[in-house]
């Protein structure tokens, strides 16, 4: 309790409409030109278009970089970085899921530290902030927008690398709840499931602390109880924003208290195989809850308390029982199938992603220390 | 050195994400940036400002180097014409004269008047004399005229021609006057003046003759000290200033006709008989006077002429009066010297206004005769500077050589430089300047009796 601690996040305005204050936020910063980060995907729906021109109405130039990929590439970030240099930009504007916001992330800093971006993996790697950042999430659940934290796969070696600095987290978040109505409805799910694992993993994180606690909880509350209905009512913009309130929460508490071996192996699978991030948490989480459990039951009985279970008279192991098979339900619920061998991965690639998830930053604060048997044997139970 | 543990390891990587040490932490770096932003933009205004002020100035350097440069084309131009003018006056005088002689041998021989050739001398003549005027005209404004100055209500001559004006200018174009200082005087020759004032007015009259519009004269003082920059460039005496205003709503001038209008010969009315002397003539008056034109016109906005002229005290017995009880005054008998009678009248009345007994004299040598055998009838010695026969300095000289103890003021125009040390070295007590203020004269006087005493 009385260890000192820092709180970090950006200034961010959640609500419907946020997005329309870009403009005024980018002119705070003596905004010229913007370099807006998005993918295609987001592009098309023609909310890009939007923003330039709300930025145009506050005499703010903008280019667009879109060309990202699902898991956004180290050689993406430098020809961002290469964009925003040569149109003459100062400031970058993200639009989008995880993959824009930390591409976003990634051409700032390469752009004011003049290094490559696989140079700054690890933890506190950033000498230099990047130039202002706004970030204007359009799903509800990587918290990339509150976070610093960054995911930037290394193609060549076929591993996601973690910038993890506190020069990461934006400058200012726009959380407009509304946007994320754009989702379809696995998309949904799955970053809904990407946000209960960061409160899941910074709860039990090593680094946790009070302030932290607080967010957690009620993100683990929020996903459990309005996920499953957003997808019966995805136009229903209340329970949009019980979504997103809980992905904000989420990332409040795992930005500072970080993740776990949920995340590590995640990671692993994506740079290996290139699997949706959401979905590889989803499926792996109530494997490392059952790892995790015995070296902090009782902070898994505060998380079982928050979402319904009545543990007054159970014993420690009926409390994770009753929590796994909430966890299962919930995945049934909203139709996400166990089994990452259904998602590409081959019982061959478990040495490899272990190795490789062992060496993830996330790994750091998982409550168990874990070997890279411990991590293979955990592979092996969700394939 | 000593290789971590495992534990070791972890615990020193979780510190790092609590990140407490860390010195790059971004909001700390948002104060700079705001404040570096707000310092530019500060720098940015400033700099701004500084810019029109400097453009400012550069567009008063240019106009005043515009006016110099008329100025000084005007005086050349003045010089040549006058010399021709003279040369063709002489020549004229010649012509006239031989033709009046021709025209009586005519008459003699023929025995009729209306002989052709009688005929044909008049015609001659008439040129002549047409010739002589145009020449007259040339010679005003070359200023090589001789001329009376008086000291002139400069509001009575104006009103008197805009009296005459308005019976001749059609009711279509609207007069209107403004006389904010209607006492002011010049000194100056009336006829030249009012000749000023039907020049400039009848320009404005065919500025608006095709739409009409509105005529407006006015008249006010203005202050011009020594730190004025048009003192300088203009070559103006410092002082109080008349200025007569002349505007009308007409057509308006661009610049290339601007810039040609006081020479002599340029004219833009040659249908309706413009001889181009009008204004050519309006500038040498001007500047005969001391004083100064200036016009300001924009094609389809008007036109308007200032004219400066250096005001003068002249209306000494209003203004001495009122404030006579208040000043220092006196009985004592003073010889005054100066070589313009005007002044030297005006001189006299301000001081016998205070006073003191005064006996003038317009020869300084004169003045020195008197001196010599009625010196002791006389406390004190005043007299102008610039004088023919004798120089102040000289006429100075002379009264404290024969009498050292002797009380000199010696009177000074804006020309003679002189100081307060340069005026004790010759001799004086003190110096005025003229024209003359009259507290100063009389706090002056009573300090050199006074100290005497």
């Amino acid at each position: 309790m009385l260890e000192l601690r820092k709180f970090v996040a950006p200034e961010f305005i959640f609500g419907a409409g946020a997005i329309d204050l870009v403009g005024q936020y980018a002119r705070n910063f003596g905004a010229r030109k913007a370099l807006l980060v998005s993918d295609a995907g987001v592009a098309a729906t023609g909310l890009t278009g939007k923003i330039a021109q709300i930025l145009e109405e506050d005499d703010i130039d903008s280019v667009l970089f879109s060309t990202i990929s699902a898991n956004p590439r180290a050689d993406e970030v430098m020809n961002g970085a290469e964009q925003y240099v040569q149109d003459g930009c100062d400031i970058i504007i993200a639009v989008g899921g995880g993959s824009p916001m930390d591409c976003a992330k990634g051409i700032g800093i390469v752009t004011t530290n003049g290094r490559h971006i696989l140079d700054f993996e690890g933890i506190d790697n950033v000498e230099v902030p990047g130039p202002p950042l706004i970030c204007l999430p359009t799903t509800a659940g990587t918290a990339a927008d509150v976070s610093q934290f960054a995911i930037v796969t290394n193609v060549q070696e076929r591993v996601k690398i973690a910038i993890v600095s506190k020069t990461m987290v934006p400058d200012v978040a726009l959380i407009d709840p509304l946007v994320t109505a754009t989702m379809d409805g696995y998309l949904t799910a799955c970053t809904g499931m990407d946000a209960l694992v960061h409160a899941f993993e910074a709860y039990v994180s090593t680094a946790n602390a009070p302030i932290l606690d607080l967010h957690a909880l009620n993100a683990i509350k929020l996903i459990f109880e309005n996920l499953p209905a957003v997808l019966q009512k995805p136009d229903d913009m209340e329970l949009r924003g019980k979504i997103a309130l809980a992905s904000l929460e989420a990332g409040l508490a795992f930005s500072n208290a970080s993740l776990g071996a949920v995340h590590a192996m995640a990671h692993s699978c994506g740079g290996l195989l290139d699997m949706a991030h959401g979905e590889c948490n989803a499926i792996l989480l109530d494997h490392i809850v059952a790892f995790n459990y015995k070296e902090v039951p009782h902070r898994y009985k505060n998380i079982a308390e928050s979402i319904g279970i009545a543990t007054a008279q159970m014993d420690s192991k009926t409390v994770l029982k009753e929590i796994l098979l909430k966890i299962r339900l919930l995945k049934e619920e909203i139709g996400i199938e166990p089994g990452l061998a259904k998602k590409g991965a081959r019982a061959v690639d478990i040495s490899e992603l272990a190795r490789k998830a062992m060496a993830d930053p996330c790994m750091v604060t998982n409550p168990r220390e874990a070997t890279v048997r411990d991590i293979e044997v955990l592979y092996e139970e969700a394939l | 050195m000593k290789k971590l543990s495992e534990q070791e390891r972890r615990d020193q990587l979780r510190n790092k994400i609590i990140g407490l040490g860390e010195k790059s932490i971004r909001k700390s770096y948002y104060p700079e940036l705001q404040q570096r932003i707000a310092e530019l933009e500060k720098t940015n205004t400033e700099l701004r400002q500084e810019i029109a002020v400097r453009k400012k100035a550069e567009k008063t350097n240019v106009r005043l180097e515009q006016q110099l440069q008329q100025a000084m084309k005007m005086e050349a131009i003045g010089t040549l014409a006058g010399g021709i003018a003279h040369d063709f006056n002489n020549i004229l005088t010649a012509i006239i004269g031989y033709t009046d002689l021709a025209r009586l041998n005519v008459e003699k021989h023929c025995g009729s008047e209306n002989c052709p050739l009688s005929l044909n001398l008049d015609h001659l003549l008439a040129a002549g004399h047409r010739a002589r005027e145009l020449v007259k005209q040339i010679l005003t404004f070359s200023r090589q005229q001789k001329r009376e100055n008086v000291p002139v209500q400069l509001s009575a001559i104006v009103r008197e021609a805009l009296k005459l004006l308005r019976s001749t200018i059609p009711a279509s174009i609207e007069i209107r006057e403004k006389f904010v200082s209607d006492e002011g005087h010049i000194m100056a020759d009336p006829t030249q003046i009012h000749q000023i004032v039907m020049n400039l007015c009848t320009n404005s009259y065919h500025a608006m003759r095709e739409n009409g519009g509105i005529l407006a004269v006015k008249l006010y003082e203005t202050e011009m000290d020594s730190a004025d920059i048009r003192v300088d460039r203009l070559q103006l005496r410092p002082g109080t200033f008349m200025v007569l205003e002349i505007s009308d709503s007409g057509v308006g001038m661009n610049r290339m006709v601007l810039e040609r209008i006081f020479d002599p010969y340029f004219t833009t009315k040659e249908e309706s008989g413009g001889t181009g002397m009008g204004l050519a003539v309006v500038h040498g008056i001007i500047r005969e006077h001391n004083g100064h034109i200036s016009v300001y016109s924009e094609p389809g906005e008007g036109t308007t002429f200032k004219v400066f002229l250096p005001q003068i005290i002249a209306s000494v017995q209003t203004h001495v009066v009122r404030q006579l009880e208040e000043l220092p005054a006196g009985t004592e008998r003073i010889l005054l010297v100066d070589d313009e009678e005007f002044v030297l009248n005006l001189e006299k009345e301000i001081l016998e206004k205070l006073g003191y007994q005064v006996t003038t004299f317009l020869n300084p040598l004169e003045a020195l005769d008197v001196y010599d055998t009625h010196m002791d009838e006389f406390d004190l010695v005043m007299t102008d500077m610039t004088m023919p026969k004798m120089t102040g300095a000289q006429l100075v000289a002379e009264i404290v050589a024969r009498n050292p103890q002797a009380a000199v003021i010696i009177c000074t125009g804006f020309s003679e430089l002189i100081n307060e040390r340069k005026a004790k070295a010759l001799g004086a007590s003190e110096y005025v300047m003229k024209p003359f203020v009259l507290r100063e004269i009389a706090t002056t006087l009573r300090k050199v009796l006074d100290a005497d005493a």
